[in-house]
């Protein structure tokens, strides 16, 4: 009685086993596909769609990607450009939305005071309004401030923007006991020092993670940029990207790997941090 | 000088949660202060107050005699040990331990000295290098310990620290604390939930319910002779059976009854004399008895019988839960552990009558307890000048005198109130003797240091006057105001009524940019209140009574009214107040030839109305308020 | 000797010795408490108006003249002079731009301009910012009003407890230390005020006119209340558009949601069961998908599903007629096609975040679980799938919020299609697709912003609904 039974145990959990298995593998490729696709695109020799062999290039030659930096004279391309563009405004917008977000965050996080409780629903609402909402407002701003078609407008946007989404942060900090701080207090550190020597060695999982998510946010947003940026020199890549057709569609993959795949290589060395800092703001106990 | 003096201090959340309730204690340098109530009583709140982490709402707290209520926790002189150690957690042991020091500038080689110090003496030498993350719950309190050692302290605060921990840790490292409090011969304020920490650990422990200070007293103290039914029943484990009774005086024998017509017990004539008050007689009362108190074998005239329900054996002794008929909760005892009791037996309890407890039914306050003031019929003539100087109301030829049972004295002393005592009583309660005994027929109850026999003796008592309150006999109103018993009272007006809270009397000259004094603290005599204000610039202290008004708070700034002086009355200024007037004769602390107009301060710079003073007249002497 | 008042006594008849002893300790018991009671009830200042205006010395009154003033008559010269610049910079503002501007703001521009006649007229737009712009300088300045008595009544406050004013050393050592967070603050406040709030208020605003279509600058705009809303609602081509694409977008937002939310978790629960090994290089996949920006992804889809994409080569390869997976026809294969695609981009997402929360959770639940003989299926809904959703309804909110106004998976997908039946959109497109063709394409503003409008009315009601329901709001008040 027994042995059959664990036989029928052992079975069943291997039938699971496989089953389990057998799902993983089939969406491993269903995520691997169009990215495998994408880049064996950008290796096909002939620009066009239209000569593919099925999903697969009839030939394969690095011609897009020559022409995908060397190409800056026909109308409406200019790839490293583009790539230099974008690079500039992210690091810029990464280093002054880190900034202020981490302040932001870090105060609302760890002092009282009689604002606060309105503050923080105030932010909540506006934070539900649809973001295209503000968007011929901001154009019309950035014209009045002369800062159309800049690059800083971008910085300027992304960056006030930012403070915004400083939930996820606030979490963060909201790990740390009050008692340190109280601890600090007594052995006489001021506010100032206690961020220094305390607060900030801490953090350095939600540093990466805001340092991360607003260096590529700028890579990947073209709302903005396509309002904003008027002339051809001035894009960024994803909106150079976008006007490319069916018949460029090889450049289109070449362009779209060279971003992308610094950008997933990052993602990738930085995971860990990537999901501690999705977790702070989203766990609760 | 570490001396700790906490001076009604209050701490109230948004207007409605109290807190804490004048809170007030001294604590002496080296004592082992440990407070200890249930969650919420308002214990940690307390000691976070001393240490500057919360805001005082009232009230002040000198640390080693000066006054911290606005310093910094850094300027202090403190160091905390938190519940959960607060190690900074990417520092090593060294650099939690030295963070302190180095913001206070302290050179290099010092700290080293220091952490090497306190670290020998915790037993951590080796661990110095590692991270917290590294070690275990001991240790990490041990590190908690050592950063607060280093910073050499006036005063350790200790906020439940042993919470942490498992039970064996606990009770190794509550010696250890101990020894360490031995060794640093510093203050120590120690705050927990648990009652047997408590116990075993201070020196003085300070037992807090809701905010409110139950009892302060030696452990010991607080066993014995508990104040109330909290007290009785926090302390101790298994807690204290309380039985429900009637007190009867039966042919000139008290009794306690257990339910009508049911068993009685006689109440020693040693004890009977102990009772605060002899009203409760006839009354039902609350009988105590702890555990260890009741016994398998007794005095016969003590027994009841039971039930045996439940036994517990600890290996040490017996609990047995027994029932009684009539009585819903089970009866504990404590018997030896080679107790011949079994389960579903039927015996006879033994209570110790020596050690019972009686609780009144509806304040639950101990009817053993020393009493806050004695209250006696004392001719007026006897009371010494300066009593009736704090007084308001003209002493009638008999007076009800009432005085802290500290306060009487054995020596005679300038300033006193003499009276003779027949002691018939002495209690010891280790730290200080009660006495029990009367003083012209009246029941007065002493407590002293002094030493004395156990036996009816007849002394002469000294009251010094300050300690003396007055109370009216029929209403009970105290009639003598307590603090600043170094000013003279004067009689004031004070009103809301128009722009600025004043007062008007003519005696004071402060001025001061348009105020002239703050309300340092006030008292209730019955409707009455009597005022403390410091003047700004003199910072001279004045009482003064006027009506009960809501609206006066700590901290007040107060005006003081011009006023003229006309016919030999002194006029005021009224809008359209009809408040108590002061007398012409009364307010003319004046003398006579001094011009008044000009003299008298005021400082009502704020008014539309011109300085033109109204005259008003002046009701009659002892006419009062007709909201009286 | 001075002579006494004497109270009125209430007298009470009270009996004979033993009583009176009794009644005695009562009164004083009773008394201390009502003493409490008065104590605590009036050891705070109370800080009402009546209190304050009774209170209130020179200094004060002063300052609430002119702005500064009383702190240069406590002699706080710094904080004074500061106050008073900034009173003086107010009138100079409001007598030179200001009183206009905000008399712009009513009338949003009364002369046309002429490129002919070379009349530079008005511009309604510039008028309406600038007017908002004054608003804000209008409160800023109320904000500061009430910042410096509150100031001054303090400094009255603090001399008359015995300190002296508060020196300008003493006020920025504060600002550094106590009120860091002041400082801190002050500077993301003025940029999500001027980027964000600015123009979600002017939006707001252009609902309420007639901007748009031939009424764009130079033309003048004008203030029309309501009219937009009622065009929505009743006007021939805008209102059947407006309710078709908002059905279609609440059951895109749900469905998407709700998919991408139960595969998600599905996919982190497979992770992690003990069976699989490797887990780090299983999960790889997704994050791939997740690392790569999207209009990437969305373009390539676009690509992939295109009639003349690889699917539709392999279709008729194989024989069969291409189908136009996103064409003009194509309602219901598109929209699924979109679910497909969304769900691919926000899989992963969903996957992370809940592997964080499973290995948070306790693992004794599911013995014990197991002991009271519940199936692996019992023991998801009852057990995880609570906690779970418990642990992420902020995120569930948003990620509805996000798939609610999901620009891009339509845009890319299908941009520029308008159909018959659509007032300048397709069938797959939602609220904030419309949006945009309305607004940027084609210059109808105002509609566009009273749809901005509706849509956030929707959205936030929902999400505060649920939120304020959500058992993570009942048991936390600040968002932990």
């Amino acid at each position: 009685m027994i042995k059959k039974n664990s036989k029928n145990v052992k079975l069943k959990r291997a039938a699971s086993t496989s089953l389990t298995y057998a799902i993983l593998i089939g969406v491993s490729i269903v995520f691997l596909f169009p990215c495998l696709w994408l880049i064996l695109a950008s290796f096909s020799k002939s620009g066009s769609i239209y000569s593919f062999d099925g999903f697969f290039p009839s030939e394969f030659s690095f011609d897009s990607f020559i022409t995908l930096f060397t190409d800056t004279s026909s109308s409406g391309y200019n790839y490293p450009k583009w790539f230099l563009n974008t690079l500039f405004i992210s690091v810029m917008s990464c280093i002054f939305s880190t900034l202020l977000v981490i302040a932001t965050a870090y105060t609302v996080s760890r002092f009282e005071f009689k604002a606060k409780k309105p503050l923080m629903k105030t932010t909540l609402v506006l934070g539900m309004f649809p973001s295209f909402m503000g968007m011929t407002a901001v154009y019309i701003l950035m014209t009045q401030f002369n800062l159309v078609n800049s690059h800083w407008g971008l910085i300027l946007i992304y960056s006030c923007g930012a403070p915004m989404g400083y939930l996820v942060q606030k979490g963060f900090f909201d790990t740390i006991p009050t008692s340190i701080y109280e601890a600090a207090r007594i052995d006489g550190a001021s506010n100032a020092k206690v961020f220094r020597t305390i607060t900030l060695p801490l953090s350095k999982p939600i540093i990466v993670f805001t340092a991360l998510t607003s260096f590529t946010w700028p890579w990947s947003d073209f709302i903005l940029p396509k309002l904003l940026l008027k002339e051809k020199d001035m894009y960024t890549v994803a909106v150079g990207l976008m006007n490319l057709g069916e018949t460029e569609f090889s450049r289109f993959a070449a362009g779209a790997v060279f971003i992308a795949v610094p950008i997933v290589i990052l993602y990738f060395f930085l995971i860990k941090y990537m999901i501690s800092g999705m977790t702070a703001g989203a766990v609760k106990e | 000088m570490a001396k700790v003096i906490l001076e009604n201090i209050y701490k109230v959340y948004d207007r409605k949660i109290k807190a804490v309730n004048n809170f007030n204690l001294e604590i002496e340098d080296k004592e082992f202060v440990v407070f200890v109530g249930p969650s919420g009583c308002g214990k940690s709140t307390t000691l976070r107050m001393i240490a500057g982490l919360e805001d005082i709402t009232s009230g002040n707290i000198y640390i080693g005699d000066k006054l911290v209520n606005e310093t910094e926790p850094k300027d202090r002189d403190i160091s905390m040990v938190f519940q959960n150690y607060a190690l900074y957690p990417h520092m090593t042991l060294y650099e939690n331990m030295s963070f302190g020091l180095l913001n206070k500038k302290v050179p290099a080689d010092i700290i080293d000295a220091k952490i090497k110090e306190a670290a020998e003496i915790l037993g951590i030498t080796d661990l110095l290098e590692r991270k917290p993350k590294a070690l275990s719950g001991g240790q990490r309190q041990r590190v908690a310990l050592g950063r607060a050692i280093v910073r050499d302290p006036k005063v350790f605060l200790l906020d439940e620290p042993l919470s942490n921990l498992d039970a064996k840790l606990r009770v190794q490292m509550r010696s250890e604390i101990a020894k360490l409090h031995r060794k640093l011969e510093t203050t120590f304020i120690y705050v927990t939930h648990d009652q047997t920490e408590a116990m075993t650990m201070g020196t003085r422990i300070v037992v807090m319910k809701d905010g409110f200070i139950q009892q302060v007293d030696t452990p010991s103290n607080l066993y014995e002779h508990p104040v109330n039914e909290f007290v009785a029943t926090f302390l101790g484990s298994p807690q204290m059976n309380l039985f429900e009774v009637m007190l009867i005086d039966d042919d000139g024998s008290l009794y306690i009854e257990f339910g009508e017509g049911g068993k009685r017990f006689l109440v020693p004539d040693y004890k009977r004399r102990q009772l605060v008050s002899e009203e409760y007689i006839g009354q039902k009362v609350i009988f105590g008895m702890r555990p260890e108190d009741i016994d398998e074998d007794g005095d016969r005239n003590y027994s009841i019988n039971v039930d045996v329900e439940i036994i517990e054996k600890l290996g040490s002794s017996t609990l047995t839960y027994c029932h009684i008929a009539g009585r819903e909760d089970y009866t504990i005892a404590t018997f030896d552990a080679q107790t011949k009791v079994r389960l579903d037996d039927n015996i006879e309890m033994f209570f110790n009558i020596d050690r019972m407890h009686l609780f009144s039914k509806d304040d639950s306050m101990s009817l053993f307890r020393v009493p806050l003031v004695n209250y006696l019929n004392v001719a007026i003539d006897q009371l010494p000048d300066s009593v009736s100087k704090r007084s308001v109301q003209e002493l009638s030829t008999e007076t009800l005198v009432g005085f802290n049972p500290d306060k009487i004295k054995f020596e005679k002393d300038d300033n006193c109130l003499k009276l003779d005592y027949t002691i018939t009583a002495v209690i010891d309660h280790s730290a200080y003797k009660v006495l029990y005994g009367l003083c012209g027929g009246e029941r007065l109850i002493a407590k002293t240091t002094m030493d004395f026999e156990n036996k009816i003796q007849d002394v002469s008592i000294y009251i010094n006057a300050d300690d003396i309150s007055i109370y009216d006999k029929q209403t009970l109103y105290k009639l003598t105001s307590d603090k600043y018993l170094d000013c003279v009272l004067h009689e004031g007006v004070f009103s809301q009524v128009g722009k600025h809270p004043y007062i008007i009397d003519a005696d004071v000259r402060d001025k001061k940019d348009g105020v002239c004094a703050t309300i340092q603290s006030f008292d209730m005599l019955g409707d009455k209140m009597i005022l403390n204000v410091k003047l700004q610039k003199s910072g001279k202290l004045l009482s003064y009574l006027v009506n009960t008004d809501d609206s006066i708070y700590v901290t007040m700034p107060l005006y003081f009214k011009r006023i003229k002086k006309k016919n030999g009355a002194v006029t005021l200024i009224a809008e359209d107040n009809n408040d108590t007037i002061i007398d012409g004769a009364a307010s003319s602390r004046i003398d006579d030839n001094e011009e008044i107009n000009s003299k008298v301060d005021i400082v009502d710079d704020n008014t539309n109305k011109n300085q033109d003073i109204v005259d008003q007249e002046i009701d009659d002497i002892g006419q009062v308020d007709s909201n009286l | 000797m001075s002579t006494k008042l004497s109270l009125k006594s209430k007298t009470k008849k009270i009996g004979n010795d033993v009583k009176e002893k009794f009644s005695k300790e009562h009164m004083k018991e009773s008394f201390e408490n009502k003493k409490e009671e008065v104590a605590v009830k009036t050891v705070y200042k109370r800080d009402n108006i009546k209190h304050f205006f009774q209170t209130a010395n020179s200094n004060v009154f002063a300052s609430m003249c002119l702005m500064g003033l009383g702190q240069l008559m406590y002699k706080q010269i710094v904080k004074g002079l500061i106050y008073l610049s900034f009173e003086i910079l107010s009138i100079v503002y409001f007598v030179m731009y200001g009183g206009k501007a905000i008399y712009n703001f009513f009338t949003l521009g009364l002369i046309t301009g002429d490129p002919w006649l070379e009349i530079a007229g008005d511009n309604s737009v510039v008028m309406m910012l600038m007017g908002i712009l004054t608003w804000f300088i209008v409160v800023l300045t109320i904000v500061m009003y009430y910042t410096n008595i509150k100031d001054v009544y303090n400094t009255q406050i603090r001399v008359l407890k015995g300190g002296m004013p508060e020196k300008i050393g003493e006020s920025l050592a504060q600002l550094a230390d106590k009120k860091f967070y002041k400082t801190i603050l002050a500077l993301p406040l003025i940029g999500v005020l001027i980027f964000n709030v600015l123009p979600i208020i002017f939006m707001i605003l252009i609902a309420f006119t007639d901007y748009g279509g031939d009424i764009v600058p130079p033309e003048l705009i004008s203030w029309v209340g309501l009219e937009n809303f009622e065009k929505l609602a009743t006007l021939g081509e805008i209102a059947p558009t407006f309710l078709k694409i908002l059905s279609w977008n609440l059951l895109w937002a749900f469905s998407s949601t709700f998919i991408n939310y139960a595969l998600g978790l599905g996919l982190a629960i497979l992770l992690n069961k003990k069976c699989v090994k490797g887990k780090a290089i299983w999960r790889g996949f997704p994050i791939l998908a997740y690392a790569i920006p999207g209009f990437i992804t969305l373009i390539g889809f676009k690509f992939m599903f295109s009639v003349g994409g690889p699917i539709n080569q392999i279709i008729s390869d194989a024989g069969g007629d291409v189908i136009s997976f996103l064409g003009i026809d194509a309602k219901w294969t598109a929209r699924a096609i979109g679910l497909v695609v969304n769900a691919w981009i926000s899989v992963p997402t969903i996957m992370l975040l809940t592997t964080g929360i499973l290995s948070n959770m306790n693992t004794d639940l599911y013995e014990a679980a197991e002991i009271d003989g519940a199936s692996k299926r019992k023991q998801f809904f009852k057990i995880t799938l609570p906690f779970v959703i418990f642990s992420t309804t902020p995120v569930l909110i948003s990620q509805f919020i996000g798939n609610f106004n999901n620009f891009g998976i339509f845009y890319f997908l299908r941009g520029g299609l308008t159909l018959d039946g659509y007032f300048l959109a397709s069938d797959t497109d939602l609220l904030i697709n419309w949006l945009y063709n309305l607004s940027i394409d084609n210059n109808y503003y105002a509609i566009g912003a009273a749809i901005s409008l509706v849509i956030f009315i929707i959205t936030s009601a929902v999400s505060l609904g649920v939120y304020v329901r959500s058992d993570a709001y009942k048991k936390e008040d600040t968002f932990r």
